[in-house]
This record gives C-alpha cells, structure tokens and sequence, in this order.
C-alpha cells in the first residue's frame, strides 16, 4: 500500500497544551482556554474545522470523527475528542 | 486487439466571470487574497441565465469536432454526463444529438453523477467500444452548478464555477489497453452533505414550489475524501502491479486547492506530478478532469506515451479512478480561444 514520503508523523503522545496551541494555530486565534466556547469564536468556521482536520492528520495521523466534532462545544470536548483520536491511533 | 483510446479533448467555458474581487464586495470579512489561497481560485465562469450546460456541451463538441480530423457522421454513441439537464425528460443527449447533427443511429445516453462522472464515461465508452457496440464515442461533460447557488451561501459560490468538455473516445487496434484498469466506489450514505432536494419529487410535497439549491457541508466532503481517495489510488496501483513512481502525471477531480494539497500530501505524490488547474475557472464538476488535461497539453506537460492516473471524487458520494495512455494527438484544441485555466 501507500507509503507517506513527505512527513515524519509525530507519533507520540500528545498533551491538552499542545492540542491547545494547534487549535490556535489552525483557526487564527490565541489566548484560547480549555473553558472557550468554540461557537463565540470569529475563526470557528468550517473551513478552520477543514484545516484542523488536515493538520491533525498530516502531522499527527489522528482522523476525529466530523460529528463527534460537531458536538464539541468547548475546547476542553474538542481536546478531549482529539487525545481520544489519538490513543486509538 | 480492439482497445478504447482517448482521442481528443475541448472545452468550452461560459463568458461570464464571478472574480473574487466581486465575493469580497458581497460578504463580509471575505478578502478576495484569502479565497485564492485558501481554494487556489481567482476567478470562476458563470453561465448566462438562459444558457444551459447543454449549451456549453454543444459549444464544445463544435470546438471539438472544428479542432480535430473528426466527422460528426463517425459518432456512434454519445455520453452526457450533467447534473444540471434542460429538461426531467427528455433525455438531454438526445437533444444533443439532433443539435449537433449526428447520426439518428446513435446511442444516446444521460448520466447524472457529478465529480466522479468523467472517469465512468470513460469506463462506459471502454465498455461500448471493446464489445464492440461503438467505434467513436463522444463524451460531453457539462454542468452549470451557479444555477443551483444560492446568493448568501459565499461557499459554494467560491468554489464552483460552470464549464464543459467534449472528449473522443475512439477505437484503436493495440496488443496493451490504453484506458484502465477501473476502480469504482459508491456510498449513498453521504447523500445530505452535498444535495439539491427541491426540484425532484422526493420532497414535492414539502414545498412544491421552492427553487433548486445546492447544499454542501464542507467538513464532511473534506473527511469523505481524506477516507476514500488515498485507497482508491492506492487500490488502481494495487490492480495494475504498478507504484506511485510509475505514473508520469496525476490528474485529481480540481475540487479545490487545500483539499486537492492535502490529499497529494497524504498520498505522497510529488508535487511536479501532480496537477493543479483550476485558477480561473473553479471546480467545473464532471468537467473538471478534461479541463485540466487541456490545459496541461497546452503548456507542454503531456507527451506521448506518458501514464496518466485519472481520479475522480464527490457528489454521492461516488469515486472512481483509472489510468490513461496519452497519446500525441489526444487534444487538437491548442489553438482554441479559452484562456490557459492552470496555476503556477
């Protein structure tokens, strides 16, 4: 089958900060909390939602499930769903 | 052997432009630098609000047969592939037929499929060659997708754009196939995330008089393609005992431009092998395949005897992918008028 070629996947294990920062990186804000509702953020949009996706996958291979992400209401669910993805990588 | 080839491509666009220019003065905070990067479009075709994609369909097969050693009286089967037909019935190929002034001895035919469409008109006209039911098929792919656009929904109108392409398949005696293998999928469970539901009858009774409007959700079509596409090309090199180094070129459906980078990236494709060509006229749907052949032919990119892989995903959802042998003269269209579409 396919072999990836262009990226080194980061395959450990991956902390709530961490998460934090790629969800700032991904929808162009900062200063984020675990307790921010994601649906009062201006860049909270579904095309942030496309590049998280791409993101986490490409640099991570964790794929999260599109509508469990659509019941994330905070950061917290939404870093949660990721370290879920992750540990059944 | 009798084998499928294809033998020439043109293409035809609407003249009308939606530049991003014009989105950013409709929406708010929409700069018109941010959709070119984010989709890899300037500028998309609109149709005329009385033109159809027939109307484009027939202005490229005039194109096509204008452009290439190829009488209208060889044609004995013809393909249009639409989502955006004339009429329920009839049978928008036949209308073509009589326009275009071929033979009444033709099979003429309708497929409704959307993004996937031009590779199972190629698997069909394969199929209606090598048994030997057709010599010359004439493949229009046409859809005008803005019609079914709604103002407000600054998405979907950053995205598609109208077009259409006319492609020859014909016969060629050959010892090796020159289209194929095939790999195809389908999953109607995606139906809700990109759909028209008024204008059919399955929700006539709801609001009978509502008007046709596309509806996509993006995220899950980007996780449709994430899922799908990498094992398709990964099944059709399977199939054919070949590697990813073995093709020459890769031609994706150009649905848009972080989708179309994020999947070569997953799937490892180098970035010189890959086509990118949609800058000035957006996602053309089953049209888009053709499209970015010819421009490719036109910039010097194609050569003979090269390998080509063929993909094609989306509205469905449905995917199928196949690889082509190009040929020198597979497009005549280097002189046509349309503006070159690639990027970079």
């Amino acid at each position: 089958m396919l072999q990836l070629e262009e990226h080194t996947i980061n395959q450990d294990k991956m902390s709530r900060s961490e998460i934090v920062k790629i969800i700032e990186g991904t929808i162009g804000e900062s200063g984020l909390t675990e307790q921010t509702n994601l649906n009062t953020l201006a860049g909270w949009s579904s095309l942030s939602v496309m590049s998280l996706m791409a993101e986490l996958d490409s640099e991570y291979d964790v794929q999260i499930d599109i509508d469990k992400l659509g019941q994330c209401k905070t950061v917290d669910d939404l870093v949660t769903l990721v370290i879920t993805a992750a540990d059944s990588r | 052997m009798k084998q499928a080839r294809v033998a020439a491509i043109s293409t035809h666009l609407p003249e009308s432009t939606l530049p991003n220019e014009d989105l950013e003065r409709d929406y708010d905070n929409f700069p018109a630098d941010q959709i070119l990067e984010k989709t890899g479009i300037r500028e998309r075709r609109i149709a005329d609000p009385t033109q159809c994609a027939s109307d484009l369909a027939y202005a490229a097969a005039g194109k096509l047969f204008a452009e290439n050693p190829i009488k209208r009286e060889e044609i004995d089967a013809l393909i249009f592939c639409s989502q955006t037909p004339d009429y329920f019935l009839p049978t928008t190929a036949c209308l073509l037929q009589d326009r275009l002034g071929l033979n009444t001895t033709i099979a003429a035919m309708d497929i409704n499929l959307g993004c996937s469409g031009f590779v199972y008109c190629l698997g069909l006209a394969k199929g209606l060659i090598e048994t030997e039911q057709a010599n010359s098929v004439l493949v229009l792919t046409a859809d005008t997708y803005s019609k079914l656009l709604h103002r407000e929904d600054r998405n979907v109108r950053s995205i598609f754009g109208d077009a259409a392409a006319a492609t020859l398949v014909k016969a060629k005696e050959s010892d090796t196939p020159l289209i194929g293998p095939f790999v195809y999928g389908t999953d109607g469970s995606g139906k809700s995330d990109l759909i028209v539901e008024s204008g059919g009858f399955r929700e006539q009774q709801k609001e009978p008089d509502r008007r046709p409007r596309l509806f996509m959700d993006g995220p899950k079509i980007f996780q449709f393609t994430m899922k799908s596409v990498p094992s398709l090309v990964g099944e059709l090199l399977e199939r054919s005992r070949l590697q990813l180094d073995d093709i020459d070129l890769f031609v994706f459906h150009q649905a848009n431009q972080f989708m179309l980078d994020h999947l070569r990236k997953k799937i490892g494709i180098p970035e010189d092998r890959f086509l990118v060509a949609m800058e000035s006229c957006g996602n053309t749907v089953s049209a888009s395949i053709p499209l970015a052949l010819e421009d490719a032919d036109r910039a010097g990119k194609l050569h003979s005897g090269m390998r080509l892989m063929l993909v094609g995903f989306g509205v469905g959802f449905s995917w199928a992918a196949t690889l082509v042998q190009w040929e020198s003269d597979c497009s005549g269209a280097t002189q046509g008028a349309m503006e070159p579409c690639i990027r970079g």
